[in-house]
C-alpha cells in the first residue's frame, strides 16, 4: 500500500525500529491528541494503551519519509530548547505547550534515533541525518487541529552534540540553551540517573575517555563529564545571533518575557494566563505544585560530586554564565 | 489461513479512515475485540477473539522492546 500524506494525517510517528539496518517509523494514530504530557514517550505511552494502536500501526521507511510529508505545509521550527539536562527544560516546554496555538515536542524519540543513527549504522551519511531530520520535524510540525502556528522542539540533553547539523538544517531557527549550577545538576543526576548518564547506555562515545575508564571513574565524575561535552558543544556556538544561554535562575518568568522576545511570539493575553498557570506546576509530575529545590540540592552535595565540579565543570559554568550575560 | 484472515482486515483497516475511526474510539480490550471479530465476519473472514488478543499482546511486546 503506498501511503500518502492524506493517509497519515490523524497518525504520528511513535518511534524507529530496525535501527541496524533499514530504520522504519513506526506511527500511531493520535486523532487530535496534543502533546501536552511532560515528554513526547509519555504522550505515546498513552496512545499505546489503545487497543487499537496495538494492532493497527502503519510502518515507512525513513528514507521514503520525504514522499509521504509535505515539508511546506509542516509548522516550521519557531523554537529549539536544548540543555544540560535537570535544569528547567520540561517547565519552560510544558508552559509553551500550554497554549493550543503552540506543538511542543519534549524530546521526541524518532529524532533521538535519528541523530544517533549513526551510532548503529556508521554508513548512514550526515546528509542522510539531515534530510531524515528534516522530514521527522515536518511530520512532528503537521498542523492536526488546525490552530497551531509555532513549533517547539525540546532535544534530549545529548542532542546539544550534534548541535551542529541540526542548526545546518534549520539554520534560521532561534534556540536557547538552558543550565543551572551543575552542582545542582549532579546531585538530582545522583537520585535518579537519566540514561545518558549511564555508561554505555546510549552508546555514546564519550571524547577523552576510553572503553575502560568509562567503567572504572566514579559515577559523579563521568556525569561532569558527559555534561562538561554537551554544554562545550553548545558553547562552541556561543555567538550564533538565534542563540540565548539561560540560567535556571532566570525560570519561570524568563518564559513569557525573554524567551518570547528571542522565540519572537507574540503571546495573546490568554497564553500568558495559560503560560504562568503552567509554571506553578510541577513540570514532570503536573498534578504536583511546584515548589524551589535549590536549597535542598545545594544541602545535599557531596565531596565528591563538588571535586566532579570543580575538575570537569567550574569553567565551563563561568563559560555558560558569560554567554547568557 | 486464520492468521492471514487477520493480515488481510489489518490492511483493510489501514486503507479504511472510517474504520479506523471507529475502532481507534473504542478504549476497552474487550469492546475492541468483539468489533474486530465482528467487521471480521462481516467481510467474510475468520478471525477468533484470541487471535486478536494474540494481536494485542504482540503489540505491547513491540512497544516494551522498542528500544531493543
Amino acid at each position: 500500500m503506498t501511503l500518502t500524506g492524506e493517509d497519515l494525517k490523524e497518525w504520528i510517528p511513535a518511534w524507529v525500529t530496525n535501527r541496524q539496518n533499514d530504520p522504519q517509523l513506526e506511527w500511531c494514530r493520535a486523532g487530535d491528541t496534543r502533546f501536552t504530557e511532560p515528554f513526547f514517550e509519555d504522550t505515546i505511552g498513552d496512545l499505546m494503551r489503545k487497543p487499537f494502536n496495538l494492532v493497527f500501526r502503519h510502518q515507512t521507511p525513513l528514507e521514503i519519509l520525504g514522499e509521504i510529508v509535505d515539508v511546506s505545509a509542516a509548522v516550521a521550527p519557531t523554537g529549539f530548547i536544548f540543555h544540560m539536562s535537570r535544569c528547567g527544560s520540561t517547565l519552560v516546554s510544558q508552559m509553551l505547550a500550554s497554549s493550543e496555538r503552540n506543538i511542543v515536542m519534549s524530546e521526541p524519540t524518532p529524532v533521538d534515533s535519528i541523530l544517533r543513527a549513526n551510532i548503529f549504522n556508521p554508513s548512514i551519511t550526515d546528509e542522510q541525518r539531515k534530510n531524515w531530520l528534516r522530514w521527522i520535524m515536518a511530520a512532528l510540525g503537521r498542523k492536526r487541529s488546525g490552530k497551531e502556528e509555532r513549533l517547539f522542539i525540546k532535544f534530549d540533553s545529548w542532542s546539544s552534540l550534534d548541535i551542529d547539523l541540526i542548526l545546518e538544517v534549520f539554520p534560521d531557527t532561534p534556540w536557547i540553551f538552558l543550565y543551572r549550577d551543575p552542582l545542582e545538576v549532579i546531585v538530582s543526576q545522583m537520585k535518579r540517573r537519566g540514561a545518558q548518564m549511564i555508561p554505555g547506555a546510549l552508546d555514546m562515545p564519550l571524547p577523552g575517555l576510553d572503553f575502560h575508564e568509562v567503567f572504572n571513574i566514579p559515577p559523579e565524575e563521568y556525569c561532569a563529564r558527559v555534561i562538561e561535552n554537551i554544554c562545550a558543544a553548545a558553547l562552541k556556538r556561543a555567538g550564533d545571533p538565534n542563540a540565548m544561554f539561560l540560567n535556571y535562575s532566570q525560570l519561570p518568568g524568563a518564559v513569557g518575557s525573554s524567551i518570547a522576545r528571542h522565540f519572537s511570539l507574540d503571546l495573546s493575553d490568554d497564553e500568558r494566563e495559560l503560560i504562568s498557570s503552567a509554571s506553578g506546576r510541577n513540570a514532570k509530575n503536573p498534578s504536583l505544585s511546584f515548589s524551589p529545590d535549590v536549597k535542598d540540592k545545594q544541602g545535599s552535595v557531596t565531596y565528591a560530586i563538588r571535586q566532579a565540579v570543580d575538575k570537569h565543570l567550574a569553567n565551563i559554568y563561568a563559560q555558560l554564565e558569560a554567554a547568557s550575560a | 489461513m486464520a492468521i492471514d484472515d487477520l493480515e488481510k482486515l489489518r490492511q483493510m483497516v489501514l486503507a479504511d479512515t472510517t474504520q479506523q475511526e471507529r475502532l481507534y474510539s473504542l478504549d476497552t480490550r474487550a469492546e475492541f475485540i468483539d468489533e474486530v471479530v465482528l467487521l471480521g465476519h462481516s467481510l467474510g473472514y475468520s478471525i477468533t477473539p484470541e487471535e486478536v488478543q494474540e494481536a494485542i499482546q504482540a503489540g505491547v511486546r513491540t512497544w516494551l522492546e522498542r528500544w531493543i
